[in-house]
């Protein structure tokens, strides 16, 4: 990874003054990574701070702080170098009045602040496992990754290129599947918390077994969805699954039978050619068209505003197949976003992280402008169709640069 | 800019009318009513917003992106009126401190939402009270006058 010969992030938002230096820093943070002054790590408190997190693509468990919040509210879920190559990470350190700051060499870009944890994070189930393990936190949202493996990773090179799950697990020595009752009495204690959750999230790596494709990966969601629906009055409450491309019937089940609110397949790449070198296994057991079908049908149930596919921007790059020129590869992945879109499909954009356990460990991100480019070409197709999505915007996911602009629309 | 403690007082008065003005990008002011502002201990303005897709808050997002300023007007239970003009410096949205107002607002105003916790900076107060600013211009611009008002009789 290298991103010389680029303009500065400084020279970026100087350049670009209607799009906000906030989510600038974030694209420029998940792009590049961040890394820890001493004095930063010296403020972290674990007793206030998160610092830990357990799920199916990533595991930290020291003293690092998971993530960080600016001023506004936008969080940067950015990872520091342990987990990923960096060649220009930014700093996160401490200025003389003692604030911590964000850093582009000598630029003090923003003032950040850890991420919270909240307080089910320090007690354990009745099966005595620790509850951070069961159910990570982000700030307003409880993530639940009942599958910690993939599937994909079991067939021979069938696993997504950008992906890091399999080498994940294998490093993190935890079980493969969450207990049902170590899920129940975390979400319990969790729920306790006034004023701390707005959603629960679900996802997890692809099963491939059952009757019908994805049989088991579902069946296993409508059990923790109905448990977790015990606890409400209402039938519905605020939620997202993140899972494979459920058929209709499926999908109407996972409807019917759950509290569940809303639905995300990720297509991850948005070109079909692409999608089928850099997810192999998605593209041999659904196809790219058949994917999009089953998002379309999705709708159907779930209505507008409700369905979404995440992309992992910048993959559609990589070497040797990706496109040949970031012109290209702006103008190509905005098209296809208005397919979708303009069928009630919501595209969210993730910024590709280079994972050093991935197969594409050693290619090189997009340009920052890329990011910007695109960012704000998703946001225009949302307000053409009038798309939101309210379970991954700033304050749900965080990790969404471009739902970051539902905030002022 | 330090806020007096008699003007604290007003401001975290349940009776005092409490008035937010914001810019929308087209640069069209957004007046509205909000009770739910308070004086910080550390002599900043909180405003407790509600509904998360509400204009004001949209605003809010919109003046800490792009550095815009924010009015306020307190009018207290005795018709002193005072201005104040700030800036948002930092949306709480989760955590300790975003808790501790979820809970006040619920206390106050039975079971709704609390969407963000803004702090605003006073960068400019002035009392607006009508027979003070009367005083004022008298005093300053004195040959603004009706003539009719200064005849013998």
């Amino acid at each position: 990874m290298s991103i010389q010969n680029e303009m500065s992030l400084l020279e970026m938002i100087e350049k670009n003054p209607d799009f906000p230096h906030y989510i600038m820093i974030k694209i420029d943070a998940q792009r590049r990574g961040i890394t820890f002054s001493e004095s930063a790590l010296k403020k972290v408190n674990p007793e206030i701070h998160q610092v830990q997190v357990r799920s199916f693509s990533r595991e930290i468990n020291g003293l690092t702080p998971v993530a960080l919040m600016m001023r506004d509210g936008t969080s940067i879920i950015a990872r520091s170098n342990d987990e990923i190559d960096q060649n220009d990470p930014l700093l996160i350190d401490v200025d003389r009045n003692g604030d911590i700051v964000i850093r582009d060499g000598e630029v003090i870009l923003e003032q950040v602040y850890y991420w919270e944890k909240p307080d089910y994070y320090d007690k354990k189930t009745k099966n005595g496992i620790p509850m951070w393990t069961v159910v990570n936190a982000r700030p307003q949202r409880l993530d639940i990754n009942p599958y910690q493996y993939c599937h994909m990773w079991s067939k021979k090179d069938m696993g997504c290129k950008f992906c890091s799950i399999k080498d994940i697990y294998k490093k993190s020595n935890k079980p493969m599947f969450l207990d049902i009752e170590d899920i129940n009495d975390t979400i319990t204690e969790a729920l306790k918390e006034k004023g701390r959750f707005t959603n629960i999230f679900l996802t997890g790596g692809t099963n491939l077994q059952g009757k019908e494709l994805f049989d088991k990966e579902i069946s296993l969601y409508i059990k923790i969805l109905k448990m977790i629906g015990t606890h409400f009055r209402t039938n519905k409450f605020p939620s997202q699954l993140i899972g494979s491309a459920y058929n209709k019937k499926q999908l109407e089940i996972l409807y019917n039978e759950t509290g569940l609110m809303s639905y995300s397949a990720n297509l991850e790449v948005l070109n079909e050619e692409r999608f089928n070198w850099i997810c192999p296994g998605k593209a041999k057991y659904i196809g790219y068209k058949e994917w999009k079908e089953r998002l379309f049908q999705a709708v159907e149930i779930f209505g507008r505003g409700y369905v979404n596919t995440g992309i992992v921007c910048g993959v559609e790059m990589a070497r040797p197949y990706g496109f040949e020129c970031e012109e290209e590869g702006i103008e190509k992945t905005l098209l296809e976003a208005e397919n979708l879109m303009g069928r009630g499909v919501d595209v969210v954009s993730c910024v590709w992280r280079v994972s050093k356990e991935s197969a594409f460990r050693y290619q090189r991100i997009p340009s920052l402008d890329y990011y910007i480019k695109i960012v704000k070409g998703l946001n225009n197709l949302r307000h053409k169709y009038g798309l939101f999505s309210d379970m991954d915007n700033y304050r749900r996911c965080g990790n969404h640069p471009d739902t970051d602009f539902l905030r002022v629309w | 800019m330090v806020i007096d403690k008699e003007l604290i007082k007003i401001i975290n008065c349940s009776s005092t009318h409490k008035v937010i003005s914001t810019v929308n990008p087209d640069g069209t002011p957004h007046v509205v009513f909000k009770n739910s502002i308070y004086v910080n201990r550390e002599g900043n303005i909180i405003v407790c917003e509600i509904i998360e897709n509400s204009v004001t808050n949209r605003n809010m997002v919109n003046s800490i992106w792009f550095n815009k300023k924010i009015s306020f007007n307190f009018l207290s239970e005795d018709n002193r009126s005072y201005l104040i003009r700030g800036v948002p410096m930092r949306a709480i949205i989760s955590g300790k401190e975003f808790e501790k107002y979820y809970q006040y607002i619920n206390d106050l105003y039975g079971n709704i939402d609390l969407s963000t916790v803004w702090i605003v900076c006073p960068e400019f107060i002035n009392e607006e009270t009508l027979e003070k600013r009367r005083i004022e211009e008298m005093n300053k611009h004195k040959i603004i006058n009706h003539l009719d008002r200064l005849l013998i009789n």
